[in-house]
């Protein structure tokens, strides 16, 4: 999702700073635990392999081509937490390499995608697959992980209108509240739920037995 | 510490714009700033940098700002200070953004944590690699695709290796890594 | 026949292609010799329609090779047939569950029956000695099979332009040698890029040098070229070596080949 700065405020993303080092430090230390000196190079493949998963270009039809986002099977595969921490030095290397900005909006898309998104990938898979096949679930996994990262994201960019006007009640960042950005953000978001279900399905299937978890 | 300082001043500057509401004030400093950028000597494509910023910040802003200046109108509202201080703002923000960062060396400005700052080496470089992989993938994927339109089980088992392939790379990536640093003597303290 | 006119390439504000001319007719046989870093991978990626140039023309047959055209159904079809692309790293190419399918891939595109395909398949296994490996996935197999591999694929649809990026750089000597005698009996185009200076006369009778300046500075006979050691020095193809021999009390240095 690339927001440019200037739409949020540093009300939010200030604190969603704080919440983001915060997280990403208890993550780092508690996985720390179980693989001490191997820690580092882990990580950094893991960075790099979801990395990958989310340039890869699938052409969908119609013409064009999107990219998945891979934080389910990542998550499914290697457990929240750390996909956590993997998907946050993504996002963070995407905002600060790419020369396209995004620095305020980072901590909100990884809390919402890296966080969010993969605890509901993970959680969502333990409760569904008690009663329902492993192929459907894992669908379901990626898809509402999708959907539900970008409705956290649409609320934060929704509450602006509320929080964030000058004394004439004009908005001063974001502008439309939730009645706006909520429909336009999730319903384009529906087809890319739909491709990163597919894929969850595809890549978890094809790598889970060559994958041991680490939490 | 330069590079600390930089990402101080920085981070300040850019608390600082993000507040900032005055037309005047916000039209002043883009104009100091763009000033700054063209004469500062910057290790970057300054033309390129421009369409870049230009591009990626019109894309968004024009999607969002213009349908509501324009539904203003239909609302009786003028609209054009937000308009403007929103525009203006954003591109500040990218222009501040694309100067402090050709500047800074992120990695030297971050390393108060040494894990954080061996993890970001160590992934800057494997991207750079592997994305050339990645494309030479597709590369030959497109060479080798006389049909345009690719069936979905040929698709399926593109992305698949393609994965897989990634997987097992990123694997040995680590171990090696691994092997290499303790090689050169590098041990972790509890930090 | 294939025309490149004033080709300019650049990535990342670096030139990585300037000014370059090549004709190259049907069955001629042509080695672009060059260091790393010349540009020869961006030749023919701009030549296999992957990439576009940013300044100057790739005509095919007459016909003026853009982004655009590239994209119309059926000109792609008989492009991407007639001209193929042998990748530097042979595993990007192989993304099939088997052998078998690895080489039928291509075929079936071509609107074939499967048994036409079986029998075509069956056939250029055969000739590569992949026969025993048809059931397996190909990233089991080794590095020179990979790379047998992924000519039985592109020979398998009987292209017109074979173009080939440092086909011997990974390959044993058996291997290389190999692969020499099956491009010298094949009847179609080919154009090989490598910076193995000894290999470079088997591998074609017309010579491009691409200098350190990203222009072609030769095109012309290969053994012209290869007998010539000033042109070879001024290529950065050759390295004038203080090699010191004692001959009792005389100290001598001489030019050596490196192969690099």
């Amino acid at each position: 999702m690339h927001i440019p700065d200037g739409f949020v405020a540093p009300e939010i993303y200030i604190p969603s700073y704080a919440v983001e080092v915060l997280l990403v430090s208890y993550s780092f230390k508690r996985f720390k635990k179980s693989l001490e000196e191997k820690t580092i190079p882990y990580l950094a493949s893991l960075s790099v392999f979801s990395f990958i998963l989310m340039s890869i270009m699938i052409p969908i039809p119609g013409g064009t081509s999107i990219h998945g986002m891979g934080v389910a099977s990542i998550s499914l595969l290697f457990g929240p937490w750390v996909s956590f921490i993997s998907i946050s030095v993504v996002l963070f290397l995407q905002a600060v390499l790419l020369g396209g900005g995004g620095i305020t909006t980072f901590p909100i898309n990884a809390l919402s995608v890296g966080f969010f998104g993969s605890m509901i990938a993970y959680y969502s898979y333990k409760l569904f697959i008690k009663f329902i096949k492993e192929k459907i679930t894992l669908f379901l996994s990626g898809f509402l992980s999708t959907i539900l990262s970008v409705l956290l994201i649409a609320i934060v960019l929704g509450i602006h209108p509320v929080l964030f006007i000058d004394s004439s009640g004009k908005p001063l960042y974001f502008p439309y509240g939730f009645s706006v950005v909520i429909p336009a953000m999730i319903i384009p978001h529906l087809i890319v739920g739909i491709i990163e279900g597919i894929l969850t399905n595809l890549i978890v299937l094809n790598l889970k037995n060559k994958v041991r978890n680490e939490g | 510490m330069k590079d600390k300082i930089l990402l101080l001043i920085y981070l300040i500057l850019l608390i600082f714009i993000s507040l900032l509401r005055s037309l005047d004030v916000l039209l002043i400093s883009l104009v100091v700033l763009f000033l700054v950028y063209l004469i500062l000597p910057l290790k970057i494509n300054k033309i390129k940098s421009l369409k870049k910023v230009f591009f990626t910040v019109s894309l968004f802003s024009g999607i969002v700002t213009l349908p509501y200046f324009v539904a203003g109108f239909f609302m009786g509202e003028n609209r054009w200070n937000y308009f403007f201080a929103i525009n203006l703002r954003t591109f500040e923000l990218a222009f501040l953004t694309v100067i402090f960062l050709s500047k800074i060396n992120l990695f030297k400005a971050l390393d108060f944590s040494k894990n954080l700052t061996m993890l970001l080496v160590l992934v800057s470089g494997l991207v750079v690699i592997y994305s050339k992989t990645l494309k030479d993938f597709q590369d030959a994927f497109n060479s080798r695709t006389i049909e345009k339109k690719v069936q979905i089980q040929e698709l399926r088992n593109y992305i698949k290796r393609v994965v897989v392939f990634f997987f097992e790379k990123s694997k040995e990536t680590s171990q090696e890594t691994y092997l290499a640093m303790k090689s050169r003597g590098f041990y972790y303290d509890n930090t | 026949m294939i025309i490149l006119k004033n080709i300019y390439y650049q990535y990342d504000s670096k030139v990585v292609l300037n000014d370059i001319h090549l004709s190259i007719k049907e069955k001629e046989r042509i080695v672009i010799l060059g260091i790393n870093g010349c540009g020869k991978t961006t030749l023919l990626k701009i030549l296999n329609a992957l990439i576009f140039p940013h300044k100057g023309s790739y005509t095919y047959n007459d016909v003026l090779i853009t982004e655009k055209k590239i994209r119309e159904k059926d000109f792609s079809r008989r492009f991407r047939r007639e001209v193929v692309l042998l990748f530097q790293n042979p595993d990007v190419m192989l993304f099939n569950p088997t052998v078998y399918d690895e080489i039928a891939f291509s075929l079936r595109q071509l609107q074939l029956n499967e048994n036409e395909v079986k029998d075509r398949v069956l056939y250029w296994a055969n000739l590569f000695e992949l026969t025993s490996f048809l059931d397996l996935p190909p990233f089991k197999l080794s590095g020179g099979q990979k790379q047998k591999l992924c000519l039985a694929c592109l020979l398998a649809i009987e292209p017109k332009f074979l173009l080939l990026d440092e086909p011997t750089a990974n390959l044993d000597p058996k291997t290389s040698g190999w692969l020499i005698d099956l491009l010298y009996d094949l009847q179609i185009a080919t154009v090989v890029t490598t910076h193995n200076i000894s290999l470079a006369p088997e591998l074609g009778e017309r010579l491009i040098v691409m200098g350190e300046n990203h222009r072609i500075i030769y095109d012309g006979p290969t053994m012209q070229f290869l007998n010539d050691k000033e042109k070879m020095l001024a290529a950065g193809l050759l390295h004038k070596h203080k090699h010191r021999h004692r001959h009792g009390n005389v100290e001598h240095s001489h030019y050596h080949f490196h192969d690099f």
